[in-house]
């Protein structure tokens, strides 16, 4: 066991005595260097991708905000709203009203005025309706 | 060198100073190919693992901890590049296409003419006689404290491993390899 042992340390100790050494250590650190400075280029490049991103997406944001004016948006949904009742879906084609998105959208200023309009449009539909539920109730008393 | 320069140099790099850095490379550069080389035995593999190391290095100089010697912080990382290569299965394949000259190279270094010359292939034959079957944390944690005679407080820090598992791997490391001695000699 103990001529093992022996072995074992003069190996480890010849392994310890050989140093092997780079042969070209200049190149090898010229090599570092260009990859050290490729990578700063890489970093660079990623950096600017990120801030054209970021500003792409800032444009396309103003650009869509320009475009969806949210308080035109309010007009046009008070005249969506209006148009969902259905007791106006045929406000359009009704002779009677000039009832149209272009009267929401035309003037920003005009907004409590279209409320009025609207309001005002409703009450004479209203009133329509019950004189047609009229002229019909009396038209059923005149046939029965 | 000693430490007080070296953090000097290690300041200077962190302003980008590749003066410095390369003072740096020249005066830790042997020691981590050494270490490299005797880990992989293999050249062109110990010269990558110089390049990786001292780009790490440059990279990640701010994480440096001057509380422990420049030196161990080298060890880790250029024993974690060594230990990711030896644990690939590319390695290991590679490793497997070596000639199987190996015992006569041992018999030759075992032999009474024992402090003659020996040549960096006939050393890179030897080291992988020994420790060709040795497990990756086995062969680093023998290189680190029986090749390069670090303590096992450092090999600690650079491993981070546990001092019992430290010492497991050491003892089954000289095992296997005595045993591999007993059946050539």
């Amino acid at each position: 066991m103990n001529n093992i042992d022996n072995e074992y340390d003069k190996i480890v100790g010849i392994i310890k005595n050989i140093s092997p050494q780079m042969d070209d250590p200049k190149a090898a650190y010229r090599h570092i260097l260009e990859r050290i400075n490729s990578k700063k280029e890489s970093r660079l490049i990623q950096i600017i991708g990120i801030i054209t991103g970021i500003a792409a997406s800032f444009l396309m944001c103003l650009l869509c905000w320009n475009l969806l004016d949210p308080y035109q948006l309010r007009e046009n949904k008070t005249a969506a709203v209006h148009q969902m009742n259905p007791e106006n879906f045929n406000v359009r084609n009704s002779p009677n009203t000039n009832f149209s998105n272009k009267n929401c959208l035309s003037d920003k200023n005009s907004l409590s005025e279209n409320i009025d309009y609207v309001s005002n449009h409703i009450r004479e539909k209203q009133e329509k309706k019950i004189k047609r539920a009229q002229f019909y109730s009396q038209l059923s008393i005149h046939n029965n | 060198m000693e430490e007080n320069q070296i953090q000097k140099l290690i300041d200077n790099c962190k302003k980008g100073d590749t003066t410095a850095f390369e003072a740096l490379f020249i005066e830790f550069q042997p020691i981590i190919f050494r270490f490299a080389f005797r880990l992989l035995c293999n050249e062109d593999d110990a010269k990558d693992i110089v390049q990786e190391s001292f780009i790490k290095i440059w990279t990640n100089l701010d994480k440096y901890n001057a509380k422990y010697r420049f030196s161990t912080w080298l060890y880790k990382i250029a024993g974690n590049l060594c230990y990711d290569r030896l644990r690939s299965v590319k390695y290991i394949s590679r490793e497997a296409d070596i000639p199987a000259t190996f015992d006569s190279s041992l018999r030759a270094v075992s032999s009474e003419n024992i402090e003659t010359n020996i040549a960096n292939k006939d050393l890179k034959r030897i080291i992988m006689c020994l420790t060709n079957d040795l497990t990756p944390k086995q062969k680093l944690v023998f290189t680190l404290i029986d090749i390069e005679g670090l303590e096992s407080h450092e090999v600690e820090k650079i491993t981070s491993l546990s001092a019992e598992k430290i010492k497991s791997n050491l003892y089954l490391a000289r095992k296997y390899m005595k045993d591999k001695l007993k059946i050539i000699i």
